[in-house]
């Protein structure tokens, strides 16, 4: 790996830890109807629509991983879920989809949406929770990390490469 | 000139002795008073003096604000610095009256309640999900803090269970969680229930009270409290009290809503039961 790679290296590492210390310190006091944003899943999507899936899946196990610690449970559901978006970002963008912010929104919706019904599924299904207390706070998550799309799209985009 | 000093020398002496004979005389009469001749001279030099102090004084402000202005500045710097020091050391004392209020609640406690060990912890941050209410808390298994562990605060209000522990921090699923099941009774008629999370009223800092015998009685008010079964939460710890009374779906069984006494928003500091006696039928 030469200094480039390392600095772009690094640059990712920072800025995962930056949006991990902004989902976990900073966000989830700033609730809105009881409910705070994801930001890392977010970031994998954009990992993978710029730098491929092979790395969109590695950047999305590091930002999972994260996710699941910010969450506080020893669960695995981010790890395994950010790795994936990851991969499949970059699959579709290697074939499919152009790397533009369009398909940037929508894969980051479409994984928002994904994280939310996963997150509520053991509720719904498991522990006998109404739906509509879950729904709804699925959907103030959904709409509430939405906002971030925009923020995040520029840094993302600027951390792509394809040096190592 | 010599013709001039024939003629009028001898005048021009003879006024001077009158003047410094008035003068003299002026001063016998009125002692200790100015002389006519000094008050009239000081008449007009005051002013003028005054005017010459003030501008020697602004000169000397101008050479103060020269000369001095970083020794100005320096001393500027320093006593801000010692300012924020003060503050430091206020905020410091501030904040050990408040945990010594805390310790000496707990001292309370344990002398009410000899039958537990505790161990104290701050609590590190809430985490993010909207799923669940739960909190790191800075003291793990090398504090002696297992699985299960009971977390109250320093009155002895019920916060939660600790339901993950490494060598230095642990997580502590509080009582309004959803997955929060506890046994409890009625402080005031001893009516048993049980009091678990519930995912709506989580999200407004609450729990139920449910499984409530046939026809029994609950009031708004009645302090709820641990019934020590289930070996996990000792006897007699304050959960909170009935805030309101709803039945549920099908109108035949009624809940309690509690809203605990600890007040979880404001935590700072926790207190993790490490071993209680079991409670005796």
């Amino acid at each position: 790996m030469n200094k480039r790679k390392v600095k772009r290296v690094v640059l990712h590492i920072v800025f995962i830890l930056l949006l991990f210390a902004l989902q976990a310190a900073v966000f989830s006091r700033l609730r809105i109807f009881g409910a705070s944003p994801l930001l890392l899943p977010i970031a994998a999507v954009g990992f993978g629509l710029y730098e491929g899936g092979l790395r969109g899946g590695l950047w999305g196990l590091v930002s999972g991983v994260l996710c699941d610690v910010a969450m506080g449970d020893s669960g695995v559901l981010f790890t395994v879920f950010c790795t994936l978006a990851g991969f499949f970002a970059g699959f579709l963008s290697e074939f499919v989809l152009a790397r533009g912010f369009p398909s940037f929104a929508m894969l980051s919706g479409v994984t928002l949406v994904l994280s939310a019904l996963l997150q509520s599924f053991a509720l719904l299904f498991f522990k006998n929770v109404p739906p509509l207390p879950v729904l709804r706070i699925a959907l103030v998550q959904t709409l509430y990390s939405l906002l971030f799309i925009l923020p995040l799209y520029y840094p993302v985009r600027k951390l792509r490469g394809r040096s190592f | 000139m010599k013709e001039f000093f024939k003629k009028t020398g001898g005048k021009v002496v003879l006024v001077l002795v009158a003047v410094l004979l008035v003068i003299g005389l002026t001063s016998l009469i009125w002692g200790g008073s100015t002389n006519i001749v000094t008050g009239a001279v000081r008449l007009i030099t005051t002013p003028l003096q005054k005017g010459l102090n003030l501008m020697v004084d602004k000169l000397e402000d101008v050479y103060a604000y020269l000369y001095e202005y970083d020794k100005l500045e320096l001393e500027n710097a320093a006593l801000k610095a010692q300012i924020a020091e003060m503050k430091e050391q206020a905020r410091r004392s501030q904040a050990a009256n408040e945990e010594n209020a805390r310790l000496r609640e707990l001292l309370k406690l344990s002398k009410a309640r000899n039958d537990m060990r505790f161990e104290a912890a701050y609590l590190v941050s809430w985490n993010a999900s909207n799923w669940s209410s739960s909190f790191v808390i800075n003291r793990g298994s090398k504090s002696g803090i297992e699985l299960h562990d009971c977390v109250i605060t320093e009155h002895g209000y019920l916060v939660g269970e600790v339901v993950e522990v490494s060598s230095h921090s642990a997580v502590v699923r509080t009582v309004i969680d959803s997955d929060t099941s506890v046994g409890a009774l009625v402080d005031r008629n001893g009516l048993s229930a049980v009091a678990e999370g519930d995912f709506q009223l989580m999200g407004e800092g609450k729990l139920k009270l449910d499984y409530l015998p046939n026809g029994s009685e609950l009031l708004t008010g009645d302090v709820v409290m641990t019934s020590g079964k289930g070996e996990v939460y000792p006897a007699d710890l304050v959960i909170g009290k009935v805030t309101g009374i709803e039945s549920d779906g099908s109108g035949y069984s009624a809940y309690g809503i509690i809203t605990p006494l600890a007040e979880l928003d404001t935590l700072t500091e926790v207190f993790v039961i490490t071993d209680f006696e079991l409670a005796t039928d």
